[in-house]
């Protein structure tokens, strides 16, 4: 902790030579994560893939809906791993130089890879937590930014320092006149999804077999090939209701929207395998539970992704078996401690928490930069 | 500072709703590791030093919200699909803090003095080792000559560790007396009350020492000097383990009460035993004792008591030689009628003697006689000569209740005053020793006063000072006066009810711990004494004397 509060001491010292620090009104102020992020995410990479008429699955499926039946760990554990990370988002102040601005973003992500032995017990085998600094580079002097670089570069905690403005497939463009505070959070969403493939390829690399369920998107859509390691499938509790999808019942072929699609889907059925943006991903949509049990008819419907690899094939016969061993991941549930409980699978929500355990507490966060900010504006 | 080899079985917790203090701290239980309540276990703390607690309860709590949670997760109540991911959860271990060793000892040898900031979060927690459990109930403090074995400590990973109370905390100077209280059958409380009379006479200097039992029940206590007919090999061996000898009692005397056909009126009648009795001429100087159960509102009963002790003996009484003479002749009685005497109206005397004809002639079990014969003997006078390094039995199980409660009253009363008195031309004990079971009845909670309950109190308030030192036992302990077991310093507790533990008189225990008291296996104790920070549950061997 003392490390971390040098550290960010010398880094606001060295914006103050540069630029005068506008504290947050109230002192720093934690940016909340939006439950719809994923949601939001995938309405933005499935844009330019609104009308879903490719099937990925071999055979080609002729079946609208596929019935399936749990598939539970002591008969097969197939899911052995499970990935999460969260983050929390700080914004610490405005930094003022001549006319222009920029918000000065501090983040934690972390990570965690649990294990599920064959009694069902999980463990923490990966973690991963780091700091991300976050300004717009073009909006101070270059000298301001080097010197800032430079200073959090001498930093003894994993901390790494980003641009604002840079694109990436969740912030995506910067504009002008865009909510630079918005944006930061998206930003650090994309910092942690990066960071999320690179502890898989570590994962991968480490434990070469063994299914891992990765909690949210695997695809970045039409901004790159995201993730694309065997033996790993994405788990998402939200997704986009933007698309239409062709479907068949026999020969008649017919195109559904989402609602329609996934509202006469009965439980412990699922959808044929589609193709994803470009053809990197196959995704599906599986039932866990009844419609009747909840309060609108989405819920309980859960989008799987798995990687479109050579080294994969997609067939009827994995994606039932995928699709069976998910649902038997139904029991038991964070019912009354997490509003996705209907969606969300007891090992993930795990994960998160145990992402959660690296964090450091907001309130000591807070009071570390509104300390760091006293001083130096004091000075 | 020794080091203890036990693994680790769990680390602190401390939460923002649930933090450690200096009185307790948490800790949670690693997979596999069996912990139960009464184990002692060491934390580690600041400058090496450790915190050694008492596990006082245990609970499991998972990430469940609710149990409403649980249905949910089991598709709405179904009982037909076994979880793929167990739900998470974690058992806790509740300790109260009974002390920190400060980190070792200092260069003269002396304990440092212990750090009772509360236990941080995540330090390693290790069941304690019999020296660690003796650093934690203070026991290492304690000078070896001191020290009686009391019982023996088996924790949840089979270390055991012995007990030891110390002697100047169980019959003086610093405090004294023993109070054992528990459900009869269940809690053995005989058996642990000879068992502790025995350690303490092996293991201090006995010669100093008389011990004096009240027998009230069946003829429980009339062959402690006899071999056991058998004693298991388990059971001597805890005898050793403890560092005692199974062994009987030794130079044993034992007084049973006459029966009205003039022979010994007991269960069982011992060899070598002398009977005793009552005629006025040894009654009539505590004869309130015997009214101590008679409702006395206006103590009309009290002054006509005080007529005859200050009267007996005077030209007035000169007609009364025995306990009809008493009943019958004047000054209470004449041709039949009652009569006045001082301020007591006749009909008062009459009522006296309606309950005394009833308690010494018409009722009684033969403890009241007209005169002695030689083979009779007076309690008091015997009890008189009482020498240190001797046992005395005074039965009394088959007697009426007031006769009990006579009998009792006049040995308290004669060991109380004899040591009172401190003649010193008296070869007395240092310590004289009372046990009594059923302590209730003589000293009951909330009764009224009474010259028994007096008698009582003044041993359980000054008894340590004068050498006169009670060992009680009772049912329940909320029956009992609360200035008694308030002054034991050394209360042991068996297996009892819950509606009993949420008295008052159990305030000094955890609700945790109440609740355990309800739990406790037959010869299963829990042991609070004056120097132990917390109590402790021990076990103790069979009392090595035949038993029917």
């Amino acid at each position: 902790m003392r490390e971390f509060t040098k550290t960010l001491e010398r880094i606001l010292t060295a914006a103050a030579g540069h630029l005068e620090l506008l504290p947050a009104t109230g002192g720093a102020v934690e940016e909340m994560t939006n439950t719809d992020d994923t949601e939001r995410d995938d309405t933005r990479f499935s844009a330019e893939h609104l009308n879903v008429d490719t099937f990925l699955e071999t055979p080609t499926p002729n079946w609208t809906y596929r019935q399936l039946r749990p598939l539970y760990r002591k008969d097969n554990h197939l899911f052995k791993y499970f990935l999460d990370g969260s983050f929390r988002h700080y914004f610490i102040a405005t930094g003022l130089e001549h006319d222009r601005s920029t918000p000065i973003f501090l983040a934690q992500t972390s990570l965690s890879i649990l294990e599920r032995d064959d009694l069902g017990k999980l463990k923490r085998i990966m973690n991963e937590h780091k700091w991300v600094m976050m300004l717009s580079k073009g909006r101070i002097s270059e000298t301001a930014w080097n010197g800032i670089k430079e200073e959090a570069k001498k930093s003894k905690i994993d901390l790494e320092m980003y641009d604002l403005a840079e694109e990436d497939p969740v912030a995506g463009k910067a504009y002008e006149g865009q909510n630079l505070r918005e944006r930061g959070r998206g930003k650090t969403r994309y910092l942690m999804s990066k960071a999320e493939f690179q502890i898989t390829d570590k994962f991968r690399e480490k434990f070469p077999s063994g299914w891992m369920i990765k909690d949210g998107l695997l695809s970045l859509g039409s901004y790159g090939a995201g993730m694309s390691l065997p033996g790993i499938i994405a788990v998402a509790k939200s997704f986009t209701t933007t698309q239409k999808f062709t479907t068949r019942d026999g020969a008649k072929r017919k195109k559904e929207n989402i609602s329609t699609l996934l509202t006469k889907l009965p439980p412990n059925h699922r959808t044929p395998v589609y193709e994803g943006y470009a053809g990197n991903t196959g995704f599906w949509y599986l039932r866990l539970r009844e419609s009747t049990q909840l309060q609108y008819p989405l819920f309980g419907v859960i989008k799987v992704e798995i990687p479109n690899i050579s080294e994969q094939s997609i067939t009827t016969e994995l994606i039932d078996g995928l699709s069976s061993a998910l649902l038997a991941e139904q029991f038991v549930t964070p019912y009354g401690s997490d509003e996705r409980w209907h969606t969300h699978l007891y090992p993930i929500y795990q994960a998160e928490q145990s992402a959660k355990q690296l964090f450091y507490s907001t309130e000591v966060i807070r009071g570390c930069i509104d300390n760091a900010l006293r001083r130096i504006t004091n000075e | 500072m020794s080091k203890n080899n036990n693994k680790i079985i769990g680390r602190t917790s401390a939460t923002d709703r649930d933090p450690n203090t200096a009185d307790k701290f948490n800790f949670w239980i690693t997979g596999g590791e069996i912990v139960n309540p009464f184990d002692i276990v060491e934390a580690e703390h600041f400058t090496d030093s450790k915190t050694y607690g008492l596990v006082a309860g245990l609970e499991h709590r998972t990430d469940a919200a609710s149990h409403l949670a649980n249905y949910v997760s089991n598709n709405f109540g179904s009982v037909d699909e076994e979880p793929n991911t167990p739900r998470v959860g974690a058992s806790l271990a509740k300790v109260n803090v009974m002390m920190n060793d400060g980190g070792g000892r200092n260069e003269d040898g002396t304990q440092k003095d212990g750090i009772y900031m509360p236990v941080e979060n995540e330090k390693n927690v290790r069941f304690a080792d019999e020296g660690g459990i003796h650093i934690a109930l203070g026991i290492e403090t304690m000078e070896e000559e001191n020290r009686i074995p009391a019982g023996l400590i088996k924790m949840s990973n089979e270390v055991e560790a012995v007990v030891y109370l110390d002697s100047r905390y169980v019959i003086g100077p610093e405090s004294a007396h023993l109070n054992i209280s528990g459900i009869s059958g269940l809690a053995t409380k005989t058996s642990y009350a000879m068992f502790i009379l025995q350690s303490l006479l092996q293991s201090i200097d006995s010669k100093d020492i008389a011990v004096i039992i009240l027998n009230v029940k069946h003829g429980d206590l009339l062959q402690i000097d006899k071999e056991p007919v058998e004693l298991d090999e388990r059971q001597k061996a805890l005898w050793i383990k403890l560092g005692l000898e199974p062994k009987p009692f030794e130079n044993v005397h034992y007084f049973l009460p006459r029966a009205k056909n003039g022979t010994a009126n007991s269960f069982i009648v011992p060899d070598d035993h002398r009977v005793f009795v009552y005629a006025l001429e040894d009654s009539v100087k505590k004869l309130e004792l015997l009214f101590s159960g008679i409702p006395d509102p206006t103590d009309t009963i009290d002054s006509l008591v005080g007529e005859i002790i200050n009267g007996y003996g005077t030209a007035q009484f000169s007609q009364v030689h025995d306990w009809n003479g008493l009943l019958n002749n004047p000054p209470l009685a004449a041709e039949g009628r009652s009569r006045a005497i001082g301020d007591v109206r006749a009909s008062s005397v009459g009522k006296f003697r309606r309950h005394l004809r009833r308690m010494v002639q018409t009722k009684t079990t033969g403890l009241f006689t007209s005169n002695r014969t030689r083979n009779e003997y007076h309690l008091e006078e015997e009890l008189r000569s009482i020498e240190g390094g001797h046992t005395y039995v005074v039965d009394i199980a088959k007697l009426n209740d007031y006769e009990q409660s006579f009998v009792f009253g006049d040995i308290v009363r004669t060991i109380y005053y004899l040591f009172a008195e401190s003649d010193v031309t008296l070869d007395l004990p240092d310590k004289v020793l009372i046990f009594v079971d059923e302590l209730n009845r003589y000293a009951p909670s909330g009764g009224k006063e009474s010259s028994l309950l007096e008698q009582v109190l003044d041993i359980s308030e000054r008894g340590r000072s004068l050498g006169v030192i009670l060992f009680s036992a009772q049912q329940f302990m909320s029956a009992v006066h609360s200035r008694v077991t308030g002054n034991s310093a050394t209360k042991v507790l068996g297996r009892t009810s819950s509606a009993e533990v949420m008295q008052p008189d159990y305030r000094f225990l955890d609700q945790e711990l109440k609740m355990s008291l309800t739990r406790l296996s037959k010869g299963e104790l829990l042991l609070q004494h004056a120097i132990f920070r917390q109590p402790v549950k021990v076990i103790f061997p069979k009392p090595a004397y035949k038993q029917e």
